[in-house]
């Protein structure tokens, strides 16, 4: 007969109903009677968080300075003035390589087909030398150094901080600035002559030519932190604004700038300024930082290991008999499937031996796969007889095995609450690879069919019409999915648009290419009720180390058609390569089930690199929606808690000419995981992707349910990288 | 041209939150803004704080098991914990898991905070070698110590700590209408980034900490404990 070892607590038999009455769970109470610490407490390693300039980035007022973002932060800066409205996006992607997307809006330019002009731009900086004790730090930075516009300069740039005993700290920069930024008390032109930005180019191509070049200017500054909430700045500008003086958008009467800010929270600041002689600015600065969560994650707590009785003194209950019994697999089974429900895990096989288990589960509610592992390991601790002693879990996904996690029991019950518990438990934890399927396998019965649907509000923005820079749809969108088989997938959604005004650009596609993405108007204007997607797909695993997806319907707004991929991914490498090959027709502007007369054979060979501390790397070889042939590079910081934020270049076969405004594909993304601002579990998230502008080439084709996204977060790299969870 | 009927079902997409079912968890947008919105309490009716028992020596007396009252004085709030598992393993002292009603978790060993857990901004793991010695030999004596703090990127930062203890000598502390000799025991532990100060007072003479005020990181911030019943 089968002996169950179930939770126990200690003192059983405790008159928990009594004592629930009187401790009347956790309650709030005044602790105004505790004294506070008077000490100031030890804190986590944290940079210094600087203050942002109107340029959304480490600064003054208008001129840069030389400090970092703290590692990993990403910044919004908005400041206005003289009707001028830069709107910053700034991310710290290595500690000393910051990288920004800018929007402007300038009114009253009334010029050059304009009358509010707007510009998107790119910068760079990069922090040379970290400050020292008697030394500055000195930053090399580069403003806009891919685009048409008006903001195109270059610095270096040095900054020391002093403390002062009473006062506060102080900041003082001075710095040299190129282009639009040696505008102003030019020195001479150091490294020659600067190159011309050629009216009626496409832009969007780095300016190296620029670079540096042309007269130079010094500029200078100093930044008071006079308290922790109040700072005041000063500084000499180097810039002359002559495009905006030439068109009357400024009045410059002097190169003196003044401001004062005020420290709202840890993460917010707001300043008001007198520029230039003769106007009033303000800039509200937010920064966030993917370390610190808006509201830390917090989950129940799991029950502890069960340790087993000691061999010696109850020898019976390491007894192996109980394994040849025919019924155990299935007692065992049913007694984890409701543990497991608890904990938001499904079993969806087992398989049992005197001295091992193999647990397969689904993971659908922790963003962490190593907080679902040690929560299954615990509740395979409390029921498996004693006598089994390794535990192999394996966390699936939609069908596919990822990885193989060995844990030891012993290990379990040793390692609990010793120092550095979760890195102790790593060190004698495998991962490696599984197997397609489980042999002597019990599965959950009733786990197909499994169907998901959800009815809810959507918004679609458009970004970045010269006539309105934010154009939006919103709506209600119905969607589901119903999975019949084991790596079996149907899926749809219809979206029906209650209100919006993308439809309503009058900017229709000038493209000389085919119109795969360009006639987005079209698409809008075409229906309110809209099929998004509905496709079928499947995927399975031909090896240990190799993933295959099929898919046919319609995959996104614009195509629909076949898909085919096949990935290799080893559990431990760092290493992926992927084919993908698609044949797909341009569906109907109705978005129902019609198409129209374009169809291409689309595909991609692709290679994935992790290349350590998150930042992963990814090489897409191919051709795209439009025909051409090209490769997209993809590079994105990633935190293991889910943040993620990239870029991406496309370059293809076509011409700048033919490709247009840009001159080739490229943009940022953005990923934020939900429980990041609700501090609740939750594997949901936030994305999305920015380009300066979408135009017909290096375009590609949106295939739902690619395999390396999903395959990677099983894996080696990505459960180490949140390992520390595992004892949650 | 938007119509009143667009325009009603605008103003009301706000309200909107996504429904969903079926046999998996939804996933998509419409699932991330229904979460979104649970998690935000919108349209919950807020219920008043639960109030405290007043303890009397009375009320314990009817109470059969250990208890322990906890209060983090960064957040002000107080529980009250019983024992869920006591464990020995190969670092001294006994560890004792202690559990509110609710889903949170304080680990002792010997009385001394080696982790939290459900409590949020959690102790995941501590070194508390030193701490238990001194407590254990009432003398002054010094070591190192290490707390183990998940960060919010899923990474681990190790907080090490140099610490001295010392004997102040002898206390009577009253703890719910009764009064207990004890020795207080003071931990004065810093590294380059600031210090702190633990407290404890430790009855008779055994190892019992009766009473105790730890720090349990940068963000925990101070707990203090009280054993109201042994």
């Amino acid at each position: 007969m089968l002996k169950f070892f179930r939770s126990t607590t200690v003192g059983t038999g405790l008159r928990v109903t009594a004592l629930s009455a009187l401790f009347a769970s956790i309650s709030l109470i005044s602790t105004a009677q505790i004294a506070s610490a008077q000490e100031k407490t030890p804190t986590f390693a944290v940079s210094p968080q600087p203050s942002l300039n109107f340029y959304g980035l480490p600064g003054l007022i208008d001129m840069p300075s030389a400090e970092p973002l703290p590692d990993g932060q990403v910044v919004l800066g908005i400041s206005n003035f003289a009707g001028t409205t830069r709107t910053t996006l700034s991310f710290q992607a290595t500690p000393r390589i910051t990288a920004s997307f800018r929007y402007v809006g300038i009114q009253d330019w009334n010029a050059d087909g304009f009358d509010t002009y707007r510009d998107r731009s790119f910068d760079v900086r990069y922090l040379a030398l970290r400050e020292r004790k008697y030394l500055p730090a000195v930053t090399v930075g580069l403003q806009d150094f891919a685009g048409t516009g008006i903001y195109a300069g270059e610095y270096i740039v040095a900054t020391k901080t002093f403390d002062t005993a009473n006062s506060g700290q102080i900041k003082l920069t001075g710095g040299l600035g190129w282009g639009r930024l040696g505008s102003s008390g030019s020195i001479g032109s150091p490294f020659g002559v600067r190159g011309q930005f050629v009216a009626g180019s496409t832009g969007g191509r780095p300016s190296y030519d620029q670079w540096f070049r042309g007269p130079a200017a010094p500029f200078a500054g100093v930044e008071w932190q006079v308290n922790d909430k109040f700072g005041l700045k000063a500084e000499y500008s180097s810039d002359a604004y002559q495009p905006e003086t030439s068109r009357g958008v400024l009045n410059l009467k002097s190169q003196l700038n003044f401001g004062a800010e005020y420290q709202y929270s840890d993460r917010f600041r707001i300043g008001g300024y007198y520029l230039y002689g003769s106007e009033i600015g303000f800039n509200a600065q937010l920064q966030l930082n993917p370390k610190q969560a808006l509201t830390p994650t917090n989950v129940a707590a799991p029950t502890p290991v069960l340790p087993r009785p000691s061999r010696n003194s109850n020898p019976t209950a390491w007894r192996t008999d109980w394994a040849s019994s025919q019924t155990a697999p299935t007692q065992l089974r049913d007694a984890l499937i409701p543990a497991l429900a608890k904990e938001g895990l499904t079993l969806e096989a087992l398989s049992v031996s005197a001295t091992s288990v193999e647990l397969r589960i689904s993971n659908q509610r922790y963003n962490s796969q190593s907080l679902a592992i040690g929560r299954a390991a615990r509740i395979l601790a409390q029921i498996m007889p004693p006598s089994v002693e390794t535990f192999r879990i394996v966390p699936m996904q939609n069908g596919l095995a990822l990885s193989t996690v060995s844990i030891r029991r012993s290990d379990l019950e040793s390692l609990e609450f010793v120092p550095g518990n979760a890195d102790a438990l790593l060190a004698v934890t495998g991962i490696t690879s599984a197997s397609p399927s489980l042999s002597n396998e019990v599965v959950q019965a009733d786990l197909y069919p499994q169907l998901a649907y959800s009815v809810g509000p959507y918004a679609e923005p458009s970004y970045f019409d010269p006539d309105e820079p934010v154009r939006a749809d919103v709506g209600v969108r119905a969607e589901f999915r119903y999975r019949f088989a084991p790596g079996w997938l149907v899926a749809g959604e219809v979206r029906h648009r209650l209100a919006g005004n993308i439809g309503d650009s009058p900017r229709l596609s000038n493209s000389v290419l085919p119109h795969v993405r360009t006639d987005g108007v079209l698409y809008a204007r075409a229906t309110d009720t809209s099929l998004r997607r509905l496709y079928v797909s499947r995927q399975w695993k031909p090896g240990a180390n190799t993933y295959a997806r099929v898919s046919a319907g319609y995959f996104e707004s614009m195509f629909g058609g076949i898909s085919g991929e096949l990935l290799w991914k080893p559990v431990g490498n760092r290493l992926a390569l992927g084919v993908e090959a698609n044949y797909v027709k341009q569906r109907a502007f109705d978005q129902r089930f019609g198409f129209r007369d374009y169809s291409i054979a689309t595909g991609h060979v692709s290679a994935y690199y992790d290349m350590g501390n998150g930042y992963n790397g990814q090489l897409d070889v191919g051709r795209y929606l439009a025909g051409d042939v090209g490769a997209t590079a993809t590079l994105t910081r990633e935190f293991s808690n889910g943040w993620k934020v990239g870029g991406f270049f496309t370059l293809t076969d076509v011409s700048a000419a033919d490709f247009g405004e840009g001159s080739f594909d490229k943009g940022i993304s953005l990923t934020v995981p939900l429980n990041w601002f609700l501090g609740k579990p939750s594997q949901q998230t936030i994305s999305t992707s920015i380009r300066p502008i979408q135009r017909d080439g290096g375009a590609r084709l949106n295939v739902p349910g690619r395999l390396y996204e999903q395959v990677r977060n099983g894996h080696k790299n990505s459960i180490v990288s949140d390992w520390s969870r595992v004892w949650e | 041209m938007m119509n009143l009927t667009r325009l009603l079902a605008v103003a009301s997409l706000g309200l909107i939150t996504a429904c969903s079912g079926g046999t998996e968890t939804a996933t998509g947008q419409s699932q991330a803004i229904s979460e979104a919105v649970k998690a935000s309490n919108i349209g919950k009716r807020k219920n008043a704080p639960a109030q405290m028992p007043v303890l009397t020596r009375a009320l314990l007396n009817t109470i059969t098991v250990s208890s322990l009252e906890a209060t983090i004085e960064n957040t002000g709030s107080t529980a009250f914990m019983i024992p869920l598992a006591a464990r020995t393993d190969s670092s001294p002292g006994k560890v004792m898991v202690w559990k509110t009603v609710g889903t949170e978790q304080v680990i002792l060993r010997n009385g001394v905070l080696v982790g939290t857990k459900g409590v949020g901004n959690d102790l995941g793991s501590a070194n508390a070698h030193s701490t238990v010695r001194g407590l254990k030999s009432r003398g002054n004596t010094g070591g190192q110590k290490t707390l183990y703090v998940r960060r919010d990127d899923n990474s681990t930062e190790q907080i090490r700590l140099q610490c001295e203890m010392t004997n102040l000598g002898r206390e009577s502390i009253v703890i719910v209408e009764r009064s207990y000799p004890t020795t207080h025991m003071r931990e004065v532990c810093s590294n380059a980034t600031g210090a702190i100060t633990n407290d404890f007072w430790i009855e008779g003479n055994d190892i019992t900490v009766r009473k105790s005020r730890q720090w349990g990181g940068p963000n925990m911030g101070y707990i203090s404990f009280r054993l109201l019943k042994k």
